[in-house]
């Protein structure tokens, strides 16, 4: 049989006192689509950066095509053909779209940069995965969605040999994604090694050849996929038989008292005449593709975007004008972007499950240490962040478990009025996930609200009461309790 | 790639003191900096292996300079050498934080000229009592201070270009305000302040310690510190957290802004005379002590104690130079040297240069 594209023998990674990858063996074969999978901290990010030349394993060996390896950086792994679609992306943000797409292999003409060359080759990626992109934005401004489209488009502009994705579709709505999974089969079919991570276990059962599954940076399952079923990748996951979690038994129906009301709302370039009610004790989504407008929504609740509109408001007054009027008046926010927008990735977990919430804690300004402590690790418990200590940066975290930190920081002071979510669990493994539908159904229930704008279908079906479907910066439709699943959305978002 | 990208807090943010310009062409092999690859585990493990370096550089210096020159470790010579320092040293504590915040304040050298002469202006042409005179000094460092910040909060301009400005314009109204002219001050209240000894240290000793220890505590006790910290690591995520990063910007370029009329104040009191060119290049001297202490240039990164060794480092170095009759061209150059150094420490440590 020919050497496998790529052959990991027993690579072995520690952490200072974490053990993040064990012995891990791999095989990816040309042709085929190699899902990775393992819940948050598992190993699947570590195990990635090191075959792209990012880390050096403390032990192991990688072979390239039957050759053994040694990266001593990323650019080794690329000349070897190999490409990364890392988890957190790794864009220019002062540059534009084709710039990015085309990093380091722009077209020249004598010289210089051949720039309508290089415009039509990036509008040629982006179409095969349906993207509808201007090729001069600046990436800094475009919403995730199209910056996750943009780090993908640059993995495939290189015609690498070997390819990785590190969560691709945490940002993606279902029929973006499903665009994806056809090309990365098309591209497989040209002889293309794929490995592909995910916490959506449909996708990989649609997509993968092959599936290997890490727990505690072990291998805990390798097989084909035409060998395995759902339940055997769960139960290899989490090392037990998975209790099934129902969120919201039934869709609730919101209280008498209002909390957003907000009549034609208008945002440049993203919202065009938008009208909503929110009622204390509901949880209500916002979904569309990327570019519908869903994403500008929270920001103009939050005081962080610019908007106008005939009425506003948020419990009768104006809405806030900044996010600490914001925060002050009781509204919490998760930002989608968690590692632009959430965390100050060189402080430690403590303070960033504290961020803006010293002073509540303090006395007189002056920080008591214990209560911070102790508040950061009841928090960190109740959302199941995975970390060595609460002193280490939240940069070393992994990437669930970095985002189960912002969702955190939410609950640090007297519990908010209400909840701008936008992506909640994006990058958040399926036990920690229904962990955090049930914590937000709880907080709902005890009369909180919810905004969740989230362009995972499925979870909007579960979460939510009853949701609004965008297009084009314009509500479509809404639906609610019995109309409300994944595929109905889904059809009413195209 | 853009190698604003090795400092991933501060990406989005050009505002920021660290905001580096975006690069003229992407290059092919930088691609994603890997931060984890210098992520050595060691360094997780001993937290104290970079304070051990640095007192193990104070300490190799001072036995070098003990073994060198009889005069070096002496009790007179050691207080000389923190006199030398107590002017640099009281507006390092307060660059840290500056530094800390993300923002970068290169005035401090013509706000201690220009608080100086006027000071002196008040007292000579206006007949004003020292106090008077100080405390206006100190009010116009202040207001110093604010306008730069009033330039990056408001205006949006990196703290960089705004204190590369202000350096200029402040320096020449220092020259404007005595029209080139030195002018003497003779006062008993300036005489104590600059010669006397509390307790064997001279006052300038003791009012570095006062600002240092004030710093320490602020960046590790205070609430305000977390926010300081939290602004220059990510200021975006900062401002959508609720976290008052603008105040936080002008609180800080202001007390930079006070450090520095201090310092000018103690310059005047120790040389008797001001001068409009005082404190010339003192900001670069400041910047190699921070960064010697290991503070990030990229915000979010720092500690206080560690910037007195490096104010103390290059005490040292200067002092024992001096002792050994090494001509000032080369001390110049060992500054130069020092300064670059710090810098090659500081991309070291973070595991990423510009390769
Ligand atoms: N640079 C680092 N320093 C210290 N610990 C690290 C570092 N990078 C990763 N880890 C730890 O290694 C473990 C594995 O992390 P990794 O990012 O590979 O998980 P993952 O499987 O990708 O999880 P997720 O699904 O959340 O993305 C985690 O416990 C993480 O905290
Ligand atoms: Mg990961």
């Amino acid at each position: 049989m020919a050497h496998p594209a790529l052959h990991l023998k027993g690579i072995d990674k520690r952490f200072g006192g974490t053990h993040a990858v064990r012995g891990v063996h791999l095989t990816l074969r040309s042709g085929r689509v190699h899902a990775l999978l393992g819940e948050n901290g598992a190993g699947k990010s570590t195990l990635v950066k090191i075959m792209s030349g990012l880390i050096d394993p403390d032990d192991g060996t990688i072979e390239v095509g039957g050759r053994p390896m040694r990266f001593r950086g990323p650019a080794d792994a690329q000349r070897e053909g190999i490409r990364t679609v890392h988890q957190e992306l790794e864009l220019a943000p002062a540059l534009t779209v084709t710039e990015n797409v085309l990093m380091g292999q722009l077209p020249r003409r004598f010289g210089t940069v051949d720039f309508a060359a290089a415009t039509r080759r990036t509008l040629g990626v982006l179409s095969e995965l349906g993207a509808e992109l201007d090729p001069d934005a600046i990436v800094g401004s475009l919403p995730l969605a199209e910056q996750q489209l943009v780090e993908i488009a640059r993995g495939l502009a290189a015609r690498p040999k070997v390819l990785f994705l590190d969560e691709p579709t945490a940002a993606l709505t279902p029929g973006e994604a499903d665009k994806l999974l056809e090309r990365l089969r098309g591209l497989a079919a040209q002889g293309v090694a794929i490995l592909y991570i995910s916490h959506h276990l449909e996708e990989v059962l649609a997509v993968a050849d092959d599936v290997t599954v890490l727990r505690d940076g072990a291998v805990a399952l390798a097989a084909e996929v035409s060998e395995t079923d759902r339940h055997g990748i769960v139960r290899a996951m989490l090392g037990t038989d998975p209790v099934d979690s129902q969120v919201r038994p039934a869709a609730t129906p919101g209280g008498e008292e209002t909390v957003f009301e907000v009549h034609d709302l208008h945002s440049r370039r993203s919202l065009d005449g938008v009208s909503f009610r929110v009622a204390a004790g509901e949880i209500v989504g916002f979904f569309g593709l990327a570019g519908s407008g869903h994403e500008a929504i929270a920001d103009c609740l939050y005081g962080s975007g610019e908007y106008a509109a005939e009425r506003a408001t948020f419990s009768g007054n104006p809405l806030p004008a900044s996010p600490i009027e914001a925060r002050k008046r009781g509204i919490g926010y998760v930002p989608a972007d968690r590692k632009r927008d959430g965390l100050a990735l060189g402080m430690s977990v403590r303070d960033n499950i504290l961020l803006a919430n010293w002073g509540p804690l303090a006395r007189a300004g002056i920080r008591r240490q214990g209560i911070e402590t102790e508040q950061a690790a009841r928090l960190a418990r109740r959302h199941a962040v995975k970390a060595g200590s609460l002193d280490v940066p939240v940069s070393s975290l992994s990437g669930g478990n970095q985002q189960k930190v912002v969702l955190a920081r939410q609950f640090t002071g007297e519990s908010p009025k209400a909840l701008l979510l936008s992506e909640p669990t994006r990058g958040v493994d399926i036990g920690a996930k229904a962990e955090i539908h049930r914590l937000l159904a709880e907080y709902a229930d005890a009369g909180g609200t919810c905004l969740v704008t989230s362009s995972d279908a499925e979870e909007v079906a579960a979460l939510c009461d009853r949701v609004y479907v965008l297009s084009r910066g314009r509500i479509l439709t809404q639906l609610q309790a019995g109309a409300l699943t994944a595929s109905n959305l889904t059809a009413a978002a195209l | 790639m853009n190698p604003s990208n090795q400092t991933p807090a501060t990406v989005n943010e050009t505002v920021n003191g660290a905001g580096t310009a975006p690069p003229v062409e992407p290059r092919p092999d930088t691609a994603p900096k890997p931060r984890e690859r210098d992520a050595s585990p060691v360094r997780r493990v001993l937290p104290g292996a970079q304070d051990l370096a640095l007192i193990g550089a104070l300490v190799v210096l001072c036995a070098g300079f003990t073994i060198a020159s009889p005069h070096f470790f002496t009790e007179a010579n050691l207080i000389n050498v923190l006199r030398s320092v107590a002017i640099i040293g009281t507006i390092s504590a307060i660059m840290t934080l500056v530094l800390i915040s993300g923002a970068l304040d290169l005035s401090v050298g013509s706000i201690m000229g220009i608080t100086g002469v006027l000071a002196a202006v008040m007292m000579s042409s206006f007949g004003l009592g020292p106090l008077t005179a100080c405390a206006a000094a100190l009010a116009l460092g202040v207001v110093c201070g604010l306008l730069n910040a009033f330039c990056v909060v408001r205006l949006r301009i990196n703290p960089i270009i705004v204190t590369i400005g202000t350096l200029a314009l402040f320096r020449g109204i220092a020259f404007i305000l005595t029209d080139g002219r030195e002018i003497a001050v003779r006062d008993p209240f300036f005489d104590a302040i600059g010669f006397d000894r509390w307790l064997l240290l001279p006052v300038p000793v003791w009012v570095m310690l006062a600002v240092f220890t004030m710093a320490w505590w602020i960046a590790k006790y205070s609430v305000w510190g977390r926010t300081v910290y939290s602004v220059g690591s990510n200021p975006r995520a900062s401002r959508l957290a609720g976290l008052p990063v603008d105040r936080a910007r002008v609180i800080i370029l202001a007390a930079s802004g006070l450090a520095a009329s201090v310092a000018g104040l103690l310059m005047l009191a120790q040389g008797g005379i001001a001068v409009p060119s005082a404190g010339t290049g003192y900001e670069l001297q400041v910047l190699t002590a921070v960064l010697l202490g290991g503070t990030s240039l990229a915000g979010g990164e720092g500690r206080v104690a560690r910037t007195l060794v490096g104010v103390l480092i290059i005490g040292v170095i200067n002092n024992g130079m001096t002792l050994l009759a090494v001509p000032s061209y080369y001390q110049t150059v060992a500054g130069g040297v020092l300064l670059l150094v710090a810098v090659a420490i500081d991309q070291a440590r973070r595991g990423a240069g510009y390769r």
